[in-house]
Parts: C-alpha cells; sequence; structure tokens
C-alpha cells in the first residue's frame, strides 16, 4: 500500500469513528440533550471530515460537509436552535454525508443530486435565521456566501471553484510559483526596514530567521540599529531595543515574495519594503555598513564600544540537547485522558499466540512435579505457583488488549433501522443499551453481520405495519431494542422487539412442507420458534430487498457457530420476539472439560455442557427407531457413544462411564457418552484446518499440559454424524 | 553531531497526524503526537521540542486554549507555534495569533510548503 493509501485507509476509518460518534451524539441530542459538549462535538467531526476529505480532493464531500458545518456553526453558537425538524435534517445529513464517504472510499461518483435537498435546507435554515433574527448576516468571512435566487429556498454556494486548486497543490505541482515569478536578467536592489514590536517575540518569532529567509532570495547586507539599546543598568529583559536595515540584491524574488517572509509578523512590526530599481543604477542603495556582530551588540548593552566586526556571523544555532524519545501515538478515545498506542493486530496475536504457549507450557511443568519432587523442592514449588498466577494475569491483560466495545458494531444500526422504516413505511424506534461492553475484536468482526441480520428481520417480520400495530391496539411506533452485557464468561447480545412474535402455525406448515420436521413429529413452541435459524428456512410470503435476499437466519446461526457462540430466539405471540446472541469473550482461548475415550483426550467446550451424569445413575430408554434414549426430568434424549462414532471403542462396562448432557442445538439436546471425565481447563485452540484438514465432529484441536493433543468436540456435528449412522 | 528537530502536532484527526508525521519524518524531523491541547501539555511537560504545530478545532482543549496555556506557563516564550488552519478561517487566525500563535498553515497543506513554513519559524 502506498503511503498516499494508506493516509486514504486511516481517513476512512476515521471517518467511520466520525460517523459514528455524529449518531451517537444525535441520538442524545433528539432526547433532549444540548449541552454545547454535544453540539461542539458533532461540529468537530463533520469539521475534521471536512478537513481529511480537503487533503484528498474529495469534492462532492468537502462542498456538503462545508454546508453542513456551516449550519453546526450557528448552531453551537445559539444563533440557530434545533428543533425537532432541524434535528431531522441534521440525522439525514449525517445519512448523506456517510454515502458521501462511501462513494468516496469506493472511487465512484455519488449519486446525482445526492444531498442537494439537505443543503438547500441548511441555506434555508441560516436565510430565515438572518430574517427572523434581524441581525448581521450569518455569513461571516470564512463562510460560504450565499446568492440569493428568486425561489423560495436559498442555496449554499458553496466555494467550489477553489477546489480544483487546492486539490492541485496536494500534488506538489510547485511550478505556478515559477511561473509567477518574473524573469529576470538583470538583478533587483531593495531595502527593507524591520522594527519588531513586543509582540513579535512574544510569538516567538525570531528575526534572526526573517533576515536568513532574506538571505536565501539573494544576497543580502543588514545592518543592526542598535542606537535604541540603553545602558544595563536600564534594561528591560523584555524591552524590544532593535531594529534592522537590510539591502538585498536578488535576480528572482519579488515584493510578494519578500513580503510574503513577513507574512507571520504582520502587524506586529514595522516593515518597509522599498524597491530600489535594478542593480547598476541604484545610487540611493545605502552604503552597506559592516553589520555589527553579537560582540557588538554586548559590548553596547554594557556601554563600552567595540570595533564593528567586518560581517554579521551567520546565524547559528544549536539545537537543544535530546532526551531519548517516546513517541505516543494517540487512538482515536476521544472521551478521556486516556494515554494509548495503536498496535498491529497481527503483532498482538503473535502476543495472544505466545502466551497460549506459555499456558500450556505453565501446566506441563505443574504436572510435571510429582510428590517426591513436591517435598524435595519446596522452592520450585512455590516458584511455580507464581508463575502459574502470572501466567494466567499476563493472559488476561493480553485478551483485554484485544478486547473493543461493541458500540463500533451497534453504531452501524440505527442507520439501518432509518433505511428500513423508509423502505418498509413502518415507524421503528431503535433503544440500544450496553454499548461500552467490550469484546474480542475478532468477534467483533464476525457479528457485524449476522446482526444486520438479525436487526433486519425484526423490522421487517418482528414489527407490524402501522395499521396492523394500532388495530391490534399498540402505538404506532414499534420498538427494537438492541443491547449487550456480560454474563460470566459470555457476551449476550439481545435483539428484541415488540412486534407480532413468530407465527408458529405457519413457521411449522413451511417446516413441515421443506421437511425441515416430519409430518408426526411434536416440537415444542421453543422448538418451532428455533426452527427459523434452520437450513434454507424463509417463510416470508413476498421475497422484500430486506430480509429476503435468499440467504435467511441459518446464515446468522452458521456464522455465530462458527465463534463457537450460540443464537436463540424466545418469541411471544402478539407481544415480540427476543433473539439472543451468547458470544465467547474471546476466540483464542476456551474453558473445556476434558475427557478421555478409549484411553484417548478429548475436550468439550464447556458453553454446551449442561450437567455431567454417572451412567450407573442414569435412566435409559429406547426410542421409536431402536435407538437408547436418556430420560432426564421426564424428557428423553438421544444418546450418543462418543467413543463409537470416533472409532475408539470403550472397554468399559457402560456403568462405569459417564454422560455429558449437552445442548447442541438452542432446544435440542444430546448424551454424549464418555469414558471418564478428568476435569475443567482452559485450552489454546489450534485450527484443524491450518493445520492437518477438517475431521467432521470435531472443532479443533489443542495441546494438553502434558503435551498431547486433545481434539476438541464438535457437539452439533457428532449428533448430525450419529444421526445418519443411525439411519445407515 | 546535529541532532534533528523535533516537531509535536497537535490534532484530533488521525489522518492529518499521520500526514504531518510522513511529510515530516521524510524532511528529517523527528514528530511527537498529541490528539488535543491538554495531551499537547503533557508532551511538552516532558519532552524539549524545536516547534509545534496545533490543530484549532480538537476535543478536551482546543489550540487557542492550548497556545494560551503554553504562553502563559512562561517556560515557552521562543517556542515557535504554528497554527493548522483552512483557507478560509481568517478569524481563528487570528485569533490563534492573539493567544501567542507565531504563524500558521493553511490546510490542506503542500509537503514543500509545509516544510518551507517551519523553516521560517525555527533556526
Amino acid at each position: 500500500m502506498g503511503e498516499f493509501d494508506a493516509f486514504q485507509a486511516t481517513f476512512f476509518e476515521e471517518c467511520a469513528e466520525l460517523l459514528g460518534e455524529l449518531e451517537e451524539q444525535f441520538a442524545a441530542i433528539a432526547d433532549g440533550d444540548r449541552s454545547p459538549g454535544r453540539l461542539n462535538a458533532v461540529f468537530r467531526a463533520v469539521h475534521s471530515i471536512k478537513g481529511g476529505a480537503g487533503a484528498f480532493g474529495f469534492v462532492r464531500l468537502i462542498g456538503f460537509a462545508h454546508a453542513y458545518e456551516t449550519a453546526l456553526d450557528q448552531v453551537r453558537s445559539g444563533t440557530i436552535v434545533l428543533g425537532p425538524a432541524s434535528i431531522k435534517l441534521c440525522i439525514r445529513a449525517n445519512d448523506v454525508l456517510a454515502d458521501l464517504v462511501s462513494a468516496s472510499r469506493e472511487g465512484r461518483n455519488p449519486a446525482p443530486g445526492l444531498g442537494d435537498a439537505e443543503e438547500m435546507e441548511f441555506a434555508a435554515l441560516l436565510a430565515g435565521e438572518t430574517r427572523a433574527g434581524e441581525a448581521e448576516p450569518v455569513v461571516a468571512d470564512d463562510e460560504a456566501p450565499i446568492e440569493e435566487f428568486d425561489i423560495d429556498f436559498v442555496p449554499v454556494m458553496v466555494d467550489l471553484a477553489a477546489r480544483p486548486e487546492a486539490v492541485r497543490r496536494t500534488t506538489g505541482d510547485d511550478l505556478d510559483a515559477f511561473e509567477d515569478a518574473p524573469f529576470r536578467l538583470s538583478r533587483n536592489r531593495y531595502l527593507i526596514r524591520f522594527t519588531p514590536h513586543g509582540e513579535l517575540y512574544a510569538r516567538a518569532n525570531d528575526p534572526l530567521i526573517l533576515l536568513r529567509e532574506l538571505a536565501s532570495l539573494g544576497e543580502t547586507e543588514v545592518r543592526a540599529i542598535i542606537g535604541e539599546i540603553p545602558p544595563l543598568s536600564d534594561f528591560e529583559p523584555f524591552g524590544v531595543y532593535a531594529s534592522w536595515e537590510i539591502g538585498l540584491v536578488s535576480a528572482t524574488a519579488s515584493p510578494e515574495q519578500i513580503a510574503e517572509i513577513f507574512e507571520f509578523v504582520e502587524g506586529i512590526c514595522d516593515l518597509s519594503i522599498e524597491a530600489l530599481g535594478e542593480e547598476d543604477v541604484s545610487p540611493s542603495a545605502p552604503p552597506a555598513e559592516a553589520a555589527p556582530s553579537f560582540a557588538d551588540l554586548a559590548a553596547a548593552l554594557i556601554g563600552s564600544a567595540a570595533p564593528a566586526a567586518p560581517e554579521i556571523a551567520a546565524p547559528e544555532v544549536e539545537a537543544p540537547p535530546m532526551l531519548s524519545l517516546v513517541v505516543a501515538e494517540p487512538e482515536a478515545d476521544r472521551r478521556g485522558a486516556v494515554q494509548s498506542i495503536r498496535v498491529d493486530l497481527d503483532k498482538i496475536d503473535r502476543v495472544v499466540n505466545m502466551v497460549g504457549e506459555l499456558v500450556i507450557t505453565q501446566s506441563m511443568l505443574t504436572q510435571q512435579m510429582d510428590e517426591t519432587l513436591r517435598s524435595r523442592y519446596q522452592e520450585l514449588v512455590r516458584g511455580l505457583e507464581v508463575l502459574a498466577q502470572t501466567t494466567r494475569g499476563l493472559q488476561d491483560s493480553v485478551m483485554a488488549i484485544r478486547a473493543q466495545p461493541v458500540k463500533s458494531v451497534f453504531s452501524r444500526m440505527p442507520r439501518l433501522v432509518r433505511d428500513l422504516c423508509a423502505r418498509t413505511g413502518k415507524q421503528i424506534r431503535l433503544d440500544m443499551v450496553g454499548e461500552a461492553t467490550e469484546i474480542d475484536k475478532t468477534v467483533i468482526e464476525q457479528i457485524a453481520d449476522p446482526l444486520t441480520h438479525m436487526i433486519r428481520n425484526a423490522a421487517d417480520h418482528g414489527i407490524e405495519s402501522i395499521e396492523r400495530r394500532r388495530a391490534a391496539g399498540k402505538p404506532e411506533e414499534g420498538t427494537i431494542r438492541l443491547s449487550a452485557e456480560q454474563a460470566g464468561g459470555n457476551i449476550l447480545i439481545t435483539v428484541e422487539d415488540d412486534g407480532a412474535g413468530i407465527d408458529r402455525e405457519r413457521v411449522l406448515a413451511v417446516a413441515r412442507s421443506r421437511g425441515v420436521v416430519g409430518p408426526d413429529q411434536v416440537l415444542s413452541d421453543e422448538q418451532i420458534d428455533n426452527l427459523i435459524f434452520a437450513p434454507g428456512f424463509s417463510t416470508a410470503e413476498t421475497v422484500s430487498d430486506i430480509s429476503g435476499r435468499g440467504v435467511g437466519m441459518d446464515v446468522v446461526r452458521a456464522n455465530i457457530d462458527k465463534i463457537g457462540g450460540s443464537v436463540d430466539v424466545r418469541s411471544r405471540p402478539g407481544q415480540g420476539t427476543r433473539m439472543t446472541l451468547r458470544l465467547p469473550l474471546t476466540l483464542a482461548v476456551l474453558d473445556v472439560m476434558l475427557v478421555r475415550l478409549g484411553g484417548l483426550p478429548y475436550v468439550v467446550p464447556l458453553s454446551v455442557i449442561l450437567e455431567t451424569i454417572q451412567c450407573a445413575r442414569a435412566e435409559f430408554g429406547v426410542g421409536p427407531s431402536g435407538a437408547r434414549m436418556l430420560r432426564v426430568r421426564g424428557d428423553y434424549v438421544q444418546v450418543v457413544d462418543l467413543g463409537a462414532v470416533f472409532g475408539v471403542p470403550s472397554a468399559l462396562p457402560l456403568e462405569d462411564r459417564f454422560i455429558l448432557l449437552c445442548e447442541a442445538e438452542a432446544g435440542l439436546r444430546v448424551a454424549l457418552v464418555v469414558d471418564d471425565i478428568v476435569g475443567q481447563q482452559q485450552v489454546v485452540i489450534k485450527s484443524l484446518e491450518q493445520n492437518f484438514e477438517r475431521v467432521e465432529g470435531i472443532a479443533g484441536g489443542t495441546i494438553l499440559g502434558d503435551g498431547s493433543v486433545g481434539l476438541i468436540v464438535d457437539v452439533e456435528g457428532v449428533r448430525g454424524l450419529s444421526v445418519r449412522r443411525l439411519a445407515a | 553531531m546535529k541532532t534533528k528537530m523535533r516537531v509535536l502536532t497537535v490534532d484530533d484527526s488521525r489522518t492529518i497526524l499521520a500526514m504531518l508525521h510522513h511529510t515530516l519524518t521524510n524532511a528529517g524531523f523527528e514528530v511527537l503526537q498529541a490528539e488535543d491541547g491538554q495531551k499537547g501539555l503533557d508532551v511538552l511537560a516532558s519532552e524539549p521540542v524545536d516547534v509545534v504545530i496545533t490543530d484549532i478545532n480538537m476535543p478536551v482543549m482546543d489550540g487557542i486554549t492550548f497556545i494560551r496555556n503554553v504562553r502563559s506557563s512562561g517556560r515557552f516564550n521562543s517556542l515557535p507555534i504554528l497554527i493548522l488552519t483552512t483557507e478560509t478561517s481568517q478569524d481563528k487566525r487570528d485569533q490563534g495569533r492573539a493567544a501567542g500563535g507565531t504563524g500558521w498553515i493553511v490546510k490542506p497543506f503542500d509537503p514543500d510548503k509545509l516544510i518551507a513554513v517551519i523553516r521560517r519559524v525555527v533556526h
């Protein structure tokens, strides 16, 4: 990636954050919070987008952001007061801004006319304000001029003409400067008189630098006028006593170029630039007196005369001594004074991996300690205990580095809901809770699509049309509540709507007609609700362009399964639907139950285990197909002999073995029979696909404390395998 | 041996910081970064700096307040401070100068011009 591309990437990343910030701030503003902090924050966000866009010459984005910013500037200064209508306008403008950013990112032209309406409304807002307040024109020097047209709206004329020039300048094409410079064979003489004021020094301007800059234009003769310097007894430390006369001979310098050098000190010095004509005809040039050196100045200060040095000493200044450098790269956190750095995810992943290996090594060492060693080397034992603690601490800290607030995903949803409202004609309010909840970055990336799909589903199938809501005695505006919370080792993300709930009759009918459910199979309400996640299932009668894109909620389940999470739906007819995503805090480390099959270690993710049962105490039955079933509090659960499935048959009688009662799919349970349960532990997941190949029924591998490889059981896959074995 | 000049860049826009960083390091400067005025003050408190480039619109502490604080501390009377402004915001530029700003840089900046402007305020 070239530097320029990298800057653009940074810019678009930043735009995404700023647009999220705008969403968030306007949500609060719409709720009645008009504090100056918020108004300043929205102004800044738009301003930053405009500033960045300027660097890359995204003309339309610059133009629109400028019009928006101009209005916001009046809002924060209090000239314009935000009412419900203007807040809606701003929210629409945020969407336009987002679209313009996307267009710029994708390198395409924005849709013709995009944002024109909003721009006109901003102009009307500004113009209306001027008339109503009868104040001075709102248009200050720095704002786009408003041209009056003979129409109701007054469009903001954005200074687009100036932009191409700005764009050209960023290309580093500086030929203009040469073209502007008059071409001369002869050399011109100038006399420059320069008397700094105190202000000049107070702003850290330095006459020596200005003299040096002048010298870069041609030959200079500098005379310091030091007659004003008082005797030391009257000398004021911050007094201003010196002034200069400079004779400049230059073939190229124009008076404008000379003036430019003094640009920063304009108004805080007395300056005259006098052109004395060409070199050979300038008898009026001042006598090129030898300029006094610092020694002269010093001598003048102490009141004694000193011989003038032949030439002025070239200003040579030593840079201050260096300390070792600590560069703090700022992170995007605008909230508090948190010091932070930006690190490549790759680097963090390397640390995560190494910490994972460290955890394994540490547990290997601990396992090597038998009783004899323990009693003999107590110091070593203590050291190992500390090592274990530190390792765990290190592991937690590294995981915390990868964690990010879910806000980055949540902030995309308000826009989605607004679009859905526009397309469906429904009225939907989106409430978001727990945006600060932190979750592993990889998990966050994986949930954006499923979450989008769930929200779409809630808006499309959950919330009823306005008429139907009215008929049902509900408020016309439907509500979708999106929340995130941490619960134990999991993050729960819930999408809840107050719509009609799942139409179970229809779901079941469709499921039967598609063969997802057998004709005689009896399902609980919960099981029916969860059918919406079954592969290929979609009940939408008309394929809308919203959720019916040929993929159903089964994609949600597949995506969530992939990252070791689960999804569940609960619905109450007429009252609404709640979908819950249960996600692991991190993808790198898994809490597991270590079990044995035919002497070999296997691990089962703790998150799927409901309970463990001794076979000797279990109550078995036989199902209709002749398969063995486990009776659990009145329900029958399919029994799977894990050893048989994996081809490691058990040597033990059934009553000496154990059952792990697991949840395969939400609502579908399976009883796994294993030889022995060793205990719980954490393992670092190693991908089987990357290191070997995909194996059905196995989710991955891990290296155990004693260095042996343990395979991670994919409970859902195992259930599928055993069903097919039974059928065969 | 001549050591590198150190520039403190203060801006809440990562894009601008990244571009300044690139341009300035290519030109042989050493670059420090801060994302608002308060953090800029923190850096100045602990690191020697030859010149400061600061944005105006920033959260926590804006550029004007930042400049005022730098100047009023008395420690940095001769530290050049350049204000990042857009072409159109003459009033911001004036406010920045009144607060003690040495000069200004107009966004979007041309790399050569940026360096030229810095050379106009540091040795």
